[in-house]
């Protein structure tokens, strides 16, 4: 059995040759998807729209969750495991196993940035119509959009964290540059609604603007970026900008988000562990807390007793109802001027306002408005519960009312 | 498309090498040396041509079409000493050669058989193989292959995970592999790689709730054992060093039954027999008395809210039933298993055949279970010239499988018994049936009977073909080309007739799922072996190997329905659709090898080789696999090996490259768009490096045989689901898949074959295997995994916390508070076991009756009882010895993980089979060539000290291939039923 060694070498080169060669070529797709986008794919016009859909919701529910964690948990509970550390997100390696909540912020708004940084960076190439008016309309659209959801990102992160990753550069902001950096992107923001206003009624935008802030305008960013600058304590900075925000009459068309259990939000990391486990909600909190929550006055019949979705079936307080939940109510606005404002008169208008729209009666308005006990900081708790605002001045307490009837006492 | 044309281009680029000629034929009978009685099955065949012959019953063979001259004819078979003759052929007489084989101790002639075009003989390896025979499977009547392998393969765990019929077995070669990478190893079928993933392993989707949980392979479950010719185990990377980048969990590979040319043959079985719980949980506390009862209740009441105490009237209630055991008198049952295989073959020197068909229904031991398998197969070879041998085989099955609502639900009824702390189990469930919640006030708002209507239910059809083609250009070089396809859907349903919860499911739901897999394999290889001088020899093995793996997923939800009826089902008539998701997923690799086998005087061989793989997993990256083997074969009696290779893991696809996906739920009336996966695209495959020595030993003039290896598997690169700050990771996910550290798998395995008696009316032969295994992580480069802190590691968070990955650890070692260290957590124990072992004697009298027996055991090992824990929750108070301790205690006791943990050893009787061949004398009356009446039993007893739950050997496991590492966990699973089969075989 033998066989000539050429026969044998030029086997070998030929399957070698052959091999490379198919090796080489092997260019294969890592995935396709019916539902499931490639970069490419997502970075198209098409797409575009249902990206900022997406960068929204994923924002707005981080914000929320933010909200959520400094509205509700009171001092002691923020130091416990599970929350500890809450405050502060690791600026390197791998996320503390303790701190899922945390883990749930980030996650959220990071994915939001990322988002956002995709369409904003395929905007301008993009053509979303060839009717030059209808195709400005749209990028002015999503950038104001965008650059509004990045800003409130950056300034809630500011609020609430020590420090603060910037997206893309990695670089670790403080809480004052990340606010810097919060109002550029809204002053921007501010730019492209500007210059989506400016644009004549018709035609409309190319896409569907559901789940798309289509009320940006000055009052909105006047709004949000002064109460940005109140929070960090500078009354100078906010008392202008509040005074040019949202009043009552601008109600109808304030920037808002929807919270919907059925849809939007529901499954999102951000309500597991109120919901099980350890940190079930304290009978005080019932109590005290819920009964009490602006967000819940929008509700159904069955909504405005948060007590008996809790007790019946162990449910989330958050979520059993729809709701519109205004990045920043002109009730907040109010409440702000109200302290900034070192007119008697006109505190006195704001909080009667305030008051009254929460269904207060005229009698107790009254009262209270002549109470020296109810500060604007006690009657503010009353607007911002569910926020984890700040009262004025960036203080660490958190907000919770002292008695459960704290308004009609 | 592109494999379509490969296949067509090959077959077609052969078909003209057909040639006929005049021929002649080769003929002869072929004894054994020692007796002179003619041997069965011997492969007699041309060299250097496909041409080639099986003896018959009376040893003779015939091979025809021969070209005339000088040709050289060997014989093998297993056991024997492999012969040559060298004839001359003429064209118009047959030529006779006959052969004397002796029988030889060490089985080195014996031809490997391997899924990729190589040619190799045992002497020439460096690695042990497992080799389970095609007699290991006729003579154990098993309703499944993978039931057969258990306990026959050192250094091959096999364990159950819930015991139901159809969820299959998972194997474990020589220690856990991976820990978020697929842990099965690779099946390939008649040169076809099949699908053996768990369900919605390979995309994470998984609409239907529970399927893929607790399921072992899927790639046995449309083969019938009895169409099995031979299965071959690849234990690891060292001798599956040439599959590459997925051959980390080692190989399995499987020949089907072809046909013999001559006579038609006709064979038919028919197996029956019954299955049972093997035992129940043994702690919990029975044989209440009135004031035991009285005590129970005043212990528990005041825990519990006032509306839901037990009243005097249930207490009296409860004590109707003191010694009721609900958590296996009613679920459980005796069930029955059948099967019916009829098979035919036969054929010419041109063209052999062989069909089988098979059908197997099985009841679950659990209520409501059941599994229906049905195959179909047709194996032709074709050889249109003596250059040319072509194979076809087709496989095509359909499986259905019935399970209960998944464990953990609240509909599923062993959960219910079991989970629920509402109901105590001395209460008759017909009687008080209250909703298994933590509203215990609840009505139910079901009846019991219609809780075991909730269904998994499960459509299994797959469609198996594998074609190989050989081409013998010359006598030393030989093209092997196979193109294989494993086409298979399952539809999975989740049926819940009724409303169980008002605010979730108003009106019943059905979740319906269907994946569709595609898994093809197109390979091309060159085996080319020539001598220099009389001492040299060369074998060059060289090919390609291109796979792909495609996989459609779509699901629904539909809700807010009536209550269906049977024509809702068949029609989808549903009112709501509530979700809805559609995923395609497609990866593919190819991989190039090569292998040089050098022979010294048929003494020594040293071999190397190398597998290059390039593919979608790793974004065009190459990754280089090398293997080295020595193999010294000192005297016919004794034989030293070693072997190293190295061979990868791949991860699923979706984990290199950042995804997005629709969210279906929307946002403001629009359409969403959403991160899916972070990516990452320095992602490597797990890599394994195996080393393996070994020595094969004849002592006593072949009477006794050892086999002994050491391996020892390192491997680097772990595939991990890992925690990320999501701030950093450029997409907000919280969780990527990282190369993260490293473990290793070190171990002997030692097999002795003694034939103790050999005598004409009675034989006795013994195999005993003892396999050990020391796992450690090694290295993490995450900090210790708890089971909070990884939230993609599957369901561990369901097992209270106590499988742990952590460095110097086994992998998936228990931790856990104890009862003297109740703020630092201590190591309790691995749940892998440190040694396995196995016994079968083997008896034959009088030549036709035959029994086997197999006990194997494991040892060194822990489980974690979830059952005894939850016995003794201070809500329940059931458990026999701690129910009437304080509530304080029992309390404490939850985060004592010590109590819980114990000793999994255990010895089993595994398998017994009596079989008989009816003599010849009386076949003949019969007009059948063969009659065996086989009866066996498996799982027949068990010897252990661990109390826990059920079976000791029922592990519940993580949910789908990424949370396997999770083991022994005893969680409400039934373990591996004790069955009694009665089967009769019929040859025509």
């Amino acid at each position: 059995m033998t066989t000539p060694p050429n026969v044998l070498r030029a086997h070998l080169i030929s399957a070698t040759v052959f091999g490379a060669a198919l090796l080489s070529a092997c260019t294969v797709e890592v995935l396709q998807s019916k539902n499931d986008f490639t970069e490419t794919q997502i970075a198209a016009a098409a797409a575009l729209p249902s990206v900022a859909r997406g960068a929204t919701k994923a924002g707005v529910a981080g914000i929320y969750a933010m909200w959520t964690v400094v509205s509700m948990v009171p001092p002691a509970d923020a130091v416990a495991p599970g929350i500890g550390a809450l405050l502060e997100i690791q600026t390197q390696g791998f996320a503390n196993s303790l701190n899922a909540r945390n883990r749930a912020v980030a996650s959220r708004s990071y994915e939001a940035l990322n988002l956002a940084e995709t369409v904003l960076r395929q905007v301008d190439s993009a053509t979303f119509s060839t009717n030059v008016v209808a195709n400005a309309k749209g990028k002015a659209l999503l950038r104001g959009h965008l650059l509004f959801v990045e800003g409130m990102i950056y300034g809630n992160l500011s609020r609430y964290y020590i420090t603060i990753i910037e997206h893309g550069t990695k670089a670790v902001l403080t809480p004052s540059q990340a606010r810097a950096k919060a109002i550029a992107l809204l002053e921007q923001s501010r730019t492209a609604y500007r210059d989506f206003n400016a644009q004549p009624a018709t035609p409309a935008v190319p896409f569907s603007t559901n789940g798309l802030i289509t009320t940006g305008d000055d009052k909105l960013l006047n709004s949000v970026i002064g109460m940005f600058q109140f929070d960090a304590g500078d009354a100078a900075a906010a008392g202008p900008l509040l005074d040019g925000g949202y009043v009552a009459a601008d109600v109808a068309r304030q920037a808002t988000f929807r919270q919907d259990p059925n849809g939007d939000f529901i499954g999102h990391d951000m309500w597991t562990d109120f919901s099980s486990g350890a940190l079930r909600y304290s009978p005080d909190l019932i109590a005290n807390r819920l009964p009490g929550d602006s967000l819940r006055v929008a509700g159904t019949a069955a909504a405005t007793n948060p007590r008996n979705w809790f007790a019946n079936n162990n449910f989330e307080y958050y979520w059993p109802v729809v709701a519109n939940v205004p990045f920043v109510s002109w009730q907040e606005v109010a409440m702000m001027r109200a302290h900034l404002t070192t007119d008697p008169a006109v505190r006195l208008q704001l909080v009667s306002a305030v008051l009254t729209s929460f269904g207060v009666s005229a009698a107790d308005v009254t009262r209270i408005v002549g109470d020296p006990a109810f500060t604007n900081a006690r009657i503010s708790r009353y607007v911002y519960v569910g926020k984890g605002r700040a009262p004025i001045s960036g203080g660490t307490g958190f907000r919770r009312w002292e008695v459960p009837d704290e308004l009609t006492r | 498309m592109f494999r379509t044309r490969i296949v067509a281009g090959l077959v077609g680029s052969l078909l003209p090498l057909v040639a006929y000629a005049q021929t002649g034929v080769v003929t002869g009978t072929v004894r054994d040396a020692g007796t002179n009685q003619p041997i069965v099955g011997v492969a007699v065949a041309v060299t250097g041509t496909s041409l080639g012959a099986l003896t018959n019953d009376r040893g003779l063979y015939r091979i025809e079409r021969v070209r005339p001259g000088l040709v050289t004819v060997t014989a093998q078979s297993l056991g024997y000493k492999k012969l040559t003759s060298t004839v001359t052929v003429a064209a118009a007489a047959p030529v006779t050669t006959d052969f004397a084989m002796s029988r030889v101790a060490l089985l080195l002639d014996a031809t490997i058989i391997t899924g990729l075009p190589t040619q190799s003989t045992a002497r020439e390896q460096g690695a042990a193989r497992g080799v389970v025979s095609a007699e290991t499977f006729a003579q154990r009547p098993t309703s499944t292959i993978d039931q057969t392998v258990q306990g026959r393969v050192p250094g091959v765990e096999v364990f159950s995970t819930d015991g139901s019929p159809g969820g299959g077995l998972r194997f474990r070669m020589r220690g856990p592999n991976s820990i978020n990478g697929s842990p099965e190893p690779l099946v390939i079928v008649d040169g076809v790689i099949v699908h053996n993933g768990n369900r919605n392993g390979q995309t994470g989707q998984t609409q239907v709730p529970g399927f893929g949980v607790n399921d072992g392979s899927q790639a046995f479950q449309g083969l019938n054992p009895e169409d099995i010719a031979s299965m071959e185990v690849l234990k690891g990377a060292a001798a599956a060093a040439l599959y590459g980048s997925r051959a980390s969990n080692g190989a399995i590979v499987i020949k089907t039954k072809t046909g013999r040319s001559g006579q038609n043959i006709f064979t038919g079985s028919i197996a029956t027999g019954t299955q049972e719980l093997t035992r129940g949980p043994e702690n919990i506390k029975l044989g209440w008395t009135a004031a035991e009862i009285q005590q129970w209740a005043d212990l528990v009441n005041p825990g519990r809210f006032v509306t839901a105490r037990y009243t005097p009237a249930q207490i009296t209630q409860f004590g109707q039933n003191p010694s009721r055991n609900w958590l296996v008198d009613d679920p459980f049952r005796s069930a029955r298993f059948t099967r019916y295989s009829l098979s035919a073959s036969g054929g010419n020197q041109g063209l052999t055949y062989s069909v089988s068909g098979s059908d197997a229904t099985t009841q679950g031991i659990m209520r409501g279970t059941d599994f229906r398998a049905q195959t179909f197969k047709v194996g032709l070879d074709i050889v249109p010239n003596d250059k040319l041998l072509l194979n076809v085989t087709t496989n095509i099955s359909r499986t259905q499988r019935n399970q209960l609502s998944a464990s953990g639900s609240p509909l599923n009824p062993l959960d219910w018994y079991g989970g629920s702390i509402a109901m105590p189990f001395m209460v008759d469930p017909r009687v008080d049936f209250r909703a298994p919640t933590v509203f215990p006030t609840q009505a139910f708002g079901v009846s019991y009977d219609a809780l075991w209507r909730v269904r998994r239910r499960s459509d299994n059809q797959r469609f198996l073909v594998g074609s190989t083609a050989t081409y013998n250009v010359t006598s030393a070089l030989n093209i092997v080309a196979t193109a294989g396809v494993d086409l298979s859907t399952e539809e999975g349903r989740n049926i819940f007739p009724f409303a169980w919860n008002t605010f979730i499911n108003p009106n019943g739901r059905l979740d319906v799922d269907k994946v569709g897999i595609f898994q093809g394999n197109v390979n091309l290889g060159v085996n080319h072996a020539m001598t220099r001088g009389t001492d040299w020899t060369f074998k060059t093995t060289a090919g390609s190997q291109l796979e792909e793996r495609r996989r459609q997923y779509n699901s629904i939800r539909l809700q807010d329905l009536s209550i269906p009826t049977a024509a809702d089902d068949r029609a989808n008539n549903y009112t709501t659709r509530a979700d809805q998701r559609d995923v395609f997923a497609d990866q593919r690799t190819l991989g190039l090898y090569a292998n040089e086998t050098v022979g010294y005087k048929d003494q020594l061989f040293l071999g190397v080789g190398v597998r290059a793989d390039r593919g979608s997993a790793f974004k065009q990256q190459t990754f280089v696999y090398p293997r080295g083997s020595v193999s010294y074969v000192v005297n016919k009696d004794l034989r030293l090996r070693a072997a190293l290779g190295t061979a990868g893991t791949q991860p699923v696809p979706y984990q290199v490259t950042p995804l997005w996906a629709a969210d279906p739920r929307g946002y403001g009336g629009g359409a969403v768009v959403r991160s899916l996966t972070a990516g990452n695209a320095d992602l490597r495959p797990e890599r394994q490096v195996e080393t393996e020595v070994g020595i094969d030993w004849s002592l006593r003039g072949g009477r006794v045989v050892v086999e002994a290896s050491y391996y020892n598997k390192s491997i680097t690169d772990l595939l991990l689901t890992s925690p990320v700050n999501p701030a950093t990771t450029g997409n907000g996910l919280a969780l990527n898949l990282l190369n993260v550290g490293s473990m290793y798998n070190r171990g002997l395995e030692l097999g002795i074959t003694t034939r103790n008696i050999e005598h004409k009316n009675f034989e006795w032969t013994t195999v005993s295997s003892l396999t050990t295994l020391d796992n450690q992580v090694t290295n993490l480069l995450v900090d210790n995994i708890t089971d909070n802190s990884v939230a993609g590691l599957g369901a561990s968070s369901s097992f209270a916390g106590v499988p742990r990955v952590r460095k110097g650890y086994p992998l998936g070692g228990f931790w856990g508070f104890t009862t003297t260290s109740p703020t630092v957590e201590q190591y309790l124990g691995s749940p892998l076991p440190k040694i396995e072992a196995s016994l079968i004697n083997d008896f034959v009298l009088l030549k036709d009756l035959k029994l086997s027996v197999l006990v194997n055991g494991k040892f060194g090992h822990k489980r974690f009882s979830w059952v005894d824990r939850s016995l003794s929750n201070a809500n329940w108070r059931l458990h026999k010895d701690r129910w009437n301790l304080p509530a304080a205690e029992l309390n404490a006791g939850n985060t004592q993980m010590d109590l819980w943990t114990s000793s999994a050893d255990f010895v089993r009787l595994r398998n017994v089979v009596l079989s008989y061949d009816v003599p010849t004398r009386f076949t003949e009356k019969l007009r059948t060539r063969s009659l065996q009446l086989q009866l066996s039993g498996n799982n027949l007893g068990i010897w252990t000290r661990n109390k826990g739950g059920y079976d000791p050997e029922n592990e519940t496991s993580g949910f789908n291939e990424s949370g396997n590492w999770v083991r022994g966990i005893d969680f409400w699973q039934s373990g591996p039923p004790r069955t009694f089969t009665f089967a009769l075989n019929i040859g025509m």
